[in-house]
């Protein structure tokens, strides 16, 4: 009886042991993806295309009595003369606040500096506002975002309409006709050729985007000085459209700009000619609704309105309805501080640090500002180092590479994050959302159920760790390499990020601290600034904590950054111009699909190709992704129509996205901040 | 006198070679440049994508002559500097770095000048008053202050600073030089009292900072020389208190603190750089941090140069004003 008990007893032992592992074994497949949601109680005022936007002539125009008091006296045409005989009109029965009133004031804080105003020959102007209130270009992306569903596409700005040949291959842009830059001189095809030929197919100026950025071989010409073609070697590239956008292609002023080019005077040299234009030369010459008058180095570049701006609301009243905008060069985070103080007027809020406190401020009955939540167009991933040629430099980065190749071993990373417990150590609240990695989810294309989502779970992580071939073979918590160059070793993954950013550190201290659980050792390796530019491009990093913004949000603007299109892209799979990369299956059919989408001109069959696209980034843990926020804008209570949801950056940045020309102040509150320059028009007084 | 200028001319400028070339060489030993830095910001403000940002990035190195030797781009910039005047060119400004430093230089020394002078004088009589008052409050209170100003981090202060007034208070004069109403007129009262309002606070921090040490200095030095027998006999004299401490004894005690102006100045910019800093000020310390982080690496050799300069210069002018305070340095022949 004793013998049989203790048979039965050890079976039990055994069956129990059995089942134990056979569990412990047992990994957790895919769940529905837990769709978070969105942050901001106002539900953003979507468009129409051809209602935001349109060409077309009204009965009227107006304009700003002091400007039409400068038209009396015989110093500036009247207003029906500076506009083009079909001005670009913008929708205002479709916002918060309705039509504008003229005058007021809008105060930035930036922290670059104005390298001069040849923008064509790749200088910035300093960013945060200062390129989207001068440069316009030949379609506009950034308010995309306003536009409902049935037709997403680049909006028209200088040119005005286009078609396709029928074989593809070739794009006639009919451009805006009688459009003058800010110094009355006409804007053409000549400007335009220009840009192309002396400056962006120049090889000796460093402009923004070059040729190979509108596709291989592509060819621009004048038709007439109102009709430009392109030439394309594919047929329908229809996502070039989008490149052709800020700051790619903006046009310079040529009438000032063609004497200074090499190429047309003897005496000038590529370098004098890309600094031609110095910040102190004011006026500038601008197509955008302002134009730098005033700047003094580290205090202020002042703007005024361009009295030749080609855009009108739908009353006929010339747009911008503020008179001026002043950037204040300071420092990026300053913005911040001077937007909550009161003394600027705007700042995008990205850091995820500041949102409990913005949000106890903003219910303060004195915070001079409003919020303005976003979708979420932010992302945190873990990518791993999936490239066999570049940074590979000994056998145990041939080891490691090829681990990381591993789907097992993606999963195992994946499933061992919770995803949850992150966010909330992030920003407490709803703010923050887990991420299964791939494109983001609060977009206009994105499908749920294109994302395979690996819930957390820690004993699923160590049983795919082994799967791959790692086992914690001597018992420290950390898994050990069984074979290869490193067996019997931990495994150890160095995990590099940008110190200088508040979330990052966060986000890996809780990432190093939940891989201790599943086994793998991370090394945390803080970089930034050039330090972390010479690690991208030599490859040599194993992990790196990234923030996903604008590829993932709005994939038709960076679509080369998806997947191994080219050999320097994406980052965490890179090759060598003489040697690519070895492509893994999945990445074989990512190409193909991007490459559909590319020449692609229905839009909805386009989204259809990006969730297949996202189905099989997330299926294949292309990137571990964290977790997802939002942003928002934090705007002076003074100023009307700032749309509610407009995103801090999409496929502009927010200064693109809000229309800025057509924020406005009533007039008992423009006496708040008095203007700067008052009845200051450039090249006029 | 002659003699001892030449001298020390001399050797400084063999000190500010030497500095020049361990400052370049320390700045580009980590790896990366401007034109990295360039490419980061074209992708995340400009929206290029990585591989427009690449080309960008090789086409700016070499146009800024950024992918030429180490030695050659040194020699290339120390013989602009000396046959030309010319200190290289800011690439994130985009201009001369003489012209770029010339903008901040005087109101940097104004405010470093003023905070020198301020703790000098108020650690000064603090330091009287602490040895007058030996063990009393006026000694208490003195010493207090000064182990606050010797213990609180300068940039802890200005971050507190800075939050109470921009977060607590709203005060509207932070993070700039002045207020916008004033950034284009011309010099005036008004203009310099808007100034007042928004530089006080680095005025107040690095002040605060820097007396604590002339306070220390002042109260052991005064006390030593109170206790001399000439101080007894011009108090048995009759001499009035005031005139024995700041006529017969003060003159004899501050000599370490003459010595230490030389020293000091630097250590006054250098408080000011962490308050500019946090503060958002633009003067010379925020520009030395900026350009270590973005690369511009003759902003970056040039400040250091610069104050390299200053503290050499800053330590003749201690020597020689030692020498015409003091005759028995004078005649032991120094100078």
């Amino acid at each position: 009886m004793k013998i049989l008990n203790a048979i039965l007893a050890t079976t039990a032992l055994a069956a129990g042991l059995a089942l134990t592992a056979a569990a412990a074994d047992e990994i957790k497949g895919p769940i529905p993806y837990p769709t978070p949601k969105k942050v901001g109680t106002t539900e953003p005022i979507r468009v129409p295309y051809d209602k935001l936007f349109h060409f077309g002539a009204l009965p009227s125009y107006h304009e700003p009595d002091w400007v039409a008091d400068i038209v009396k006296a015989g110093k500036l045409p009247p207003v029906e003369q500076r506009l083009p005989k079909e001005p670009l009109i913008v929708d205002t029965s479709m916002t918060a606040d309705g039509v504008g009133q003229y005058g007021g004031t809008l105060r930035h804080v930036i922290g670059a500096r104005p390298q001069g105003w040849n923008w064509i020959a790749g200088q910035y102007q300093g960013y945060g506002g200062t390129e989207h209130s001068t440069m316009m270009c030949l379609v506009r992306t950034g308010p995309m975002w306003m536009l409902t569903s049935d037709k997403v596409e680049p909006l028209p700005q200088l040119a005005k309409s286009w078609d396709w040949s029928d074989d593809g291959h070739q794009l006639t842009m009919h451009l805006v006709e009688g459009a003058k830059w800010s110094d009355g001189q006409p804007f053409s095809s000549e400007d335009v050729i220009f840009s192309w030929e002396d400056n962006i197919v120049d090889p000796n100026i460093p402009a923004w985007a070059k040729a190979g950025a509108f596709g291989e071989g592509t060819k621009l010409e004048a038709i007439d000085a109102n009709t430009i073609r392109w030439t394309f070697k594919d047929s329908f590239p229809v996502t070039t459209i989008y490149q052709m956008a800020l700051n790619n292609f903006c046009p310079g002023p040529a009438h000032i700009l063609k004497p200074l080019h090499p190429k047309y005077n003897k005496d000038a040299t590529y370098d004098s000619y890309i600094n031609a234009l110095k910040p102190e030369m004011l006026p500038a010459v601008t197509m955008g609704p302002w134009v730098p008058v005033g700047y003094k180095p580290d205090e202020i570049i002042i703007m005024r309105r361009n009295p030749y701006f080609i855009e009108v609301d739908d009353h006929g009243n010339q747009l911008p309805y503020l008179d001026e905008i002043s950037f204040k060069l300071s420092t990026w985070e300053d913005r911040t501080i001077q937007t909550v103080a009161g003394t600027a007027d705007y700042t995008n809020l990205e850091d995820p640090n500041l949102y409990l406190e913005s949000l106890k401020k903003a219910a303060e009955p004195n915070f001079p500002n409003n919020l303005y939540w976003s979708v979420r167009s932010l992302s945190w991933r873990i990518d791993f180092n999936l490239s066999t040629v570049c940074g590979v430099d000994s056998d145990a980065d041939k080891a490691k590479r090829e681990l990381f190749r591993n789907l097992d071993f993606r999963r195992a990373i994946s499933q061992g994050v919770d995803r949850e417990a992150m966010a909330q150590a992030l920003v407490k609240g709803p703010f923050v959302a887990p991420f299964a990695g791939g494109l983001h989810v609060e977009t206009d294309f994105f499908k749920p159920d294109s994302v395979v989502y690996y819930p957390y779970d820690v004993a699923s992580a160590k049983a795919l760790l082994k799967k791959a071939g790692l086992e914690d073979t001597d018992g420290d918590g950390i898994v050990n390499w069984t074979s290869g160059p490193l067996k019997g070793k931990n495994l150890e993954i160095s995990l590099v990020y940008n110190s200088s950013h508040p979330a990052y550190p966060l986000l890996a201290d809780s990432f190093i601290g939940m891989m201790q659980e599943a086994g793998v050792k991370i090394l945390a390796q803080p970089a930034q600034g050039a330090g972390q530019e010479d690690i991208n491009d030599t490859c040599k990093w194993e992990a790196m904590l990234w923030r996903g913004d604008r590829p993932f949000t709005v994939p038709l603007a960076q679509l080369q950054d998806l997947a191994p299109m080219s050999p320097r892209a994406p980052l965490w799979h890179m090759g060598k111009p003489e040697k690519p990369q070895e492509l893994l299956p999945f990445e074989k059919d990512m190409i193909a699909i991007l490459e559909k989408v590319r020449t692609e001109p229905d839009g909805a069959k386009r989204a259809d190709l990006l969730n297949q696209y996202n189905h099989l980034f997330t299926e294949n843990v292309y990137s571990v992704g964290l977790v997802t926020i939002p942003a928002a804008l934090i705007v002076n209570k003074r100023f009307k129509d700032v749309p509610a949801g407009a995103p801090v950056l999409a496929w502009q940045w927010s200064e693109d996205n809000t229309l800025r020309e057509r924020f406005w102040i009533s007039k008992e509150d423009q006496a708040q901040v008095p203007e700067l320059m008052p009845g200051e028009m450039p090249g006029v007084n | 006198m002659l003699r001892f200028l030449l001298r020390r001319t001399i050797s400084a400028l063999g000190l500010l070679f030497v500095v020049s070339i361990v400052s370049f060489t320390l700045i580009k030993a980590p790896p990366g440049d401007y034109a990295d830095y360039a490419a980061a910001l074209a992708r995340s403000q400009g929206g290029l994508s990585y591989e427009q940002s690449m080309v960008l990035r090789d086409q700016l190195r070499e146009r800024l002559g950024l992918d030429k030797p180490m030695p050659q781009q040194y020699l290339q910039w120390i013989s602009g500097m000396v046959l030309r005047g010319d200190f290289g060119t800011s690439y994130v400004y985009n201009k001369p770095v003489l012209n770029l430093l010339g903008e901040r230089f005087f109101r940097t020394l104004a405010i470093a000048g003023t905070c020198h002078v301020l703790a000098t004088l108020i650690g000064v009589g603090l330091g009287i008053i602490g040895a007058v008052y030996q063990h009393r409050w006026g000694d208490r209170i003195a010493s207090t202050i000064a182990f606050l100003g010797m213990t609180i981090p300068r940039f802890f202060m200005a971050l507190v600073i800075l939050y109470w007034l921009a977060f607590v208070i709203g005060y509207p004069y932070v993070g700039a030089i002045s207020s916008r109403e004033f950034i284009l007129a011309p010099m005036s009262f008004a203009k310099l009292w808007d100034t007042l309002k928004h530089v006080w606070p680095i005025i107040f921090v690095a002040a605060f900072g820097g007396l604590a040490y002339n306070m220390r200095v002042m109260r052991g030095n005064l006390l030593d020389v109170l206790r001399q027998p000439y101080i007894e006999a011009a108090r048995a004299k009759g001499v009035p208190g005031h005139k024995v401490v700041l006529k017969h004894a003060l003159p004899n005690a501050l000599h370490p603190l003459v010595m230490y102006q030389g020293v000091a100045m630097p250590y006054m910019l250098s408080g000011e750089l962490e308050v500019a800093i946090v503060l958002g000020i633009p003067t010379i310390g925020p520009l030395m941090l900026d350009s270590l982080y973005r690369n511009d690496i003759w902003v970056t050799t040039t400040i250091f140069l610069w104050l390299s300069t200053v503290l050499v210069v800053a330590n003749l002018l201690a020597d020689i004003a030692l020498g015409l305070l003091d005759p028995r340095v004078r005649q032991a022949g120094t100078l």
